[in-house]
């Protein structure tokens, strides 16, 4: 059992700098959670301070029963896994997974189980006589994992292990790490400040800025619900349109008006809402989705839907869709329309959005008003 | 112990016998298609004797206290154990007298005549990467056995516990990142690397361990957060903590009033350090902090309006940098 628990940790450094305040998460057995955000949002240090490399300043980190703040790492049963795949030059492959245990003095039968073991998990055994000269930047990023699954730790921590692989390769490496969670059935901890690999990899994602959480959901609610602007322009590629617009009421109907006279229409859930919260003449966020616009002339919408026309600036072919960038009151926007398209640049595009497919934030706090 | 690895294979070769030793360190040293299993404490009780189907052998001098294991078989020539045991003590003498004349350089009290002893000791060995390795808390023989394994390390010793040692690599502070990693995921253990600098001639050692002190000190004075730390490569901090006091106080304040000293504890500070970690560059600065960058003029322009330095101007900028280092100083 390896359920981890943080309460009200905080880590201030010299100088009263804070990086991560009263961060507060329960973290299952075998749950795979990703900490994402930023550059200095406190990830690193939270995943740091979970293997006992940075002090905690206040409150209290448990692994399992166990109150863990002044247990030495090696004493924690974690394993890391770094983004540098540091190997051994001159060893094989066996011997780079064996080392770590022939150094804790662990039996040679018993290294030699283990080793197989990882190997076969990660389908590296015809690669156990090579050295890693002789292997390719995913193999030796697999060798780096076997190092850490040989320790059979309760707990894998992975520090954006894999950032310093090329696209390509990193698309298929976090598909095997989700494969290797799955497999191995023990709690992984990943750091990224990349949201693509936290949306396809983790169970749960907690979203991190300026050392506070945002948001802990599994990765479809931080999309579809986002809690604050932060989340929504964060989660989400190409980013979430956000506009400012005003909750204007006629004739007893609460619709929203950007600044170009558009009106956008909402489903009577948001208007009540809208209304009950008093934000009836006030100015508000407003969230759309770049896939939520359609092209009218080709993926027209039916039941309740609002029409936004916009100059087409710019149209990316991406194979299976199209990117249309154009810009509406002032702000930059794309949508992902169908790749049937035929809007150009210099184009007037007719798009589609259905009422419940906006998102509507306070313009003072940022927070999810709906 | 890389050595001693070549050695053994070498000895193989002449000798056509499986070969192992138990060094003093505990460690056992052998080539991979030797199977020997055998403790530190076992050998010791069974110097001189056949054990498992192994000979282990003493050298005469007791005090070195390692051991050589030959397997035992009917075609022993104890010849051929006696060759090796030979070749390990040169080897262990001659590192020994490095090890002393090292030391002596260390502590800058070599004279003439020692200079040139150790000249002559290290001249396999340079030129090559001066490494200091500090942090290695209770476990220096588990730690150099990563570093030996890591790298290319010309020759090493143990001084007031930290492990200095002379090695060779393509690239000096990748190879010392990949140490560091190695150790952190060996031991979980997080050491620190310092690049002293590359010594031609052994007389060049004494002043780049004291570079490697120098950096350490300013790793520690300035709050610094790298593990790895190349001297050459610290000119901004050497500067900083070679100022005039008095011009230090002027910097602290001009630029950290009560106000700015507030601001930097939260978001603006993270957005400097980036913005100077990005050298200067908006977009990537932006990106990297994951805000528009609008968003980040705007926050550089409230620094301006605080401050006085614009951060986009080299002029300004430089100046800040040289201010926010000392700000930092412990």
């Amino acid at each position: 059992m390896a359920n981890l628990s943080l309460k009200h940790v905080k880590k201030v450094y010299p100088g009263n700098v804070t990086a991560v305040r009263d961060f507060n998460l329960d973290i299952e057995d075998k749950e795979f959670i990703v900490l994402v955000g930023p550059s200095g949002c406190g990830k690193t240090t939270t995943l740091r301070m979970i293997a006992g490399l940075e002090e905690i300043t206040e409150g209290e980190l448990y692994i399992g029963d166990r109150l863990v703040n002044d247990v030495a790492p090696k004493d924690r049963d974690i394993a890391m896994v770094f983004q540098n795949y540091a190997l051994y030059p001159h060893m094989t492959v066996y011997d780079n997974m064996a080392f770590g245990l022939k150094l804790k003095k662990v039996p040679k039968a018993e290294i030699d189980e283990r080793v197989r073991k990882a190997a076969k998990i990660l389908e590296i055994e015809p690669l156990l006589d090579r050295r890693p000269k002789a292997l390719s930047g995913g193999q030796r990023q697999r060798v780096a994992l076997g190092r850490a699954m040989v320790r059979e730790p309760k707990v894998f921590l992975m520090d954006e292990p894999l950032s310093n692989l090329d696209a390509k390769l990193r698309v298929q490496m976090r598909t095997e790490i989700a494969k290797l969670h799955k497999r191995l059935n023990t709690t992984f901890i990943y750091v990224t400040h990349d949201q693509t690999e936290a949306m396809t990899m983790g169970t749960r994602i907690v979203i991190m800025k300026d050392g506070d959480i945002q948001q802990i959901d599994n990765p479809q609610r931080a999309y579809d619900k986002p809690a604050n602007l932060f989340v929504a322009g964060f989660i989400g590629s190409p980013q979430m349109n956000i506009f400012r617009g005003n909750v204007v009421e006629t004739e007893g109907k609460v619709a929203l008006e950007l600044s170009d006279g558009t009106a956008l229409g909402l489903t009577d859930d948001a208007a009540a809402k809208l209304k009950d919260s008093g934000y009836v003449s006030k100015e508000v966020y407003v969230g759309i989705r770049p896939e939520h616009l359609h092209d009218a002339a080709v993926d027209p919408l039916t039941g309740e839907y609002s029409v936004i026309t916009c100059k087409v600036e710019v149209a990316e072919l991406m194979g299976s869709e199209t990117y249309l960038h154009f810009t509406k009151c002032g702000v930059q926007a794309i949508a992902r329309v169908d790749a049937k398209t035929s809007m150009r640049a210099g184009d007037t595009a007719e798009l589609h959005l259905h009422w419940d497919k906006i998102h509507l934030f306070d313009l003072e706090t940022e927070k999810a008003i709906y | 112990m890389a050595d001693l690895h070549r050695l053994l294979v070498q000895a193989a070769g002449i000798t056509e016998k499986h070969m192992a030793v138990i060094t003093p360190n505990e460690r056992l040293v052998c080539p991979e298609d030797s199977d020997i299993d055998i403790t530190f404490e076992e050998a010791c009780k069974n110097a001189g004797k056949n054990f498992k189907g192994w000979n282990i052998y003493m050298p005469e001098d007791a005090a070195e206290r390692f051991f050589l294991c030959i397997r035992a078989d009917r075609y022993y020539e104890s010849e051929a154990g006696k060759l090796v045991m030979l070749l390990l003590n040169s080897a262990f003498e001659k590192d020994d007298s490095v090890s002393v004349y090292l030391k002596r350089a260390l502590e800058g009290n070599l004279d003439a005549a020692g200079l040139s002893m150790l000249e002559e000791s290290l001249k396999s060995c340079l030129p090559g990467y001066v490494l200091l390795i500090d942090n290695i808390e209770d476990s220096r023989d588990d730690i150099l056995e990563i570093l030996t394994n890591t790298m290319d390390i010309k020759t090493k010793l143990i001084y007031e516990n930290r492990i200095l040692a002379v090695a060779e690599a393509e690239n000096i502070t990748e190879s010392c990142s990949s140490f560091i990693k190695n150790v952190l995921s060996e031991l979980l253990i997080e050491c620190n690397a310092i690049i002293g600098g590359r010594a031609a001639r052994a007389s060049e050692l004494y002043p780049l361990y004291r570079n490697c002190i120098e950096a350490l000190s300013l790793k520690h004075i300035y709050g610094l957060g790298n593990n790895v730390l190349d001297y050459d490569g610290m000119y901004g901090y050497r500067v900083a903590y070679n100022l005039d006091p008095s011009l230090k106080e002027f910097l602290r304040k001009k630029v950290f009033t009560d106000e700015f000293s507030d601001m930097v504890k939260g978001e603006l500070g993270i957005t400097i350090e980036e913005f100077f970690r990005n050298n200067l560059n908006l977009t990537d600065t932006a990106a990297k902090l994951y805000i528009h960058r609008n968003t980040l003029l705007y926050r550089l322009e409230k620094i301006y309006k605080c401050t006085g330095f614009d951060l986009k101007k080299f002029e300004d900028s430089w100046l800040f940098r040289l201010a926010w280092i000392v700000s930092r100083e412990r």
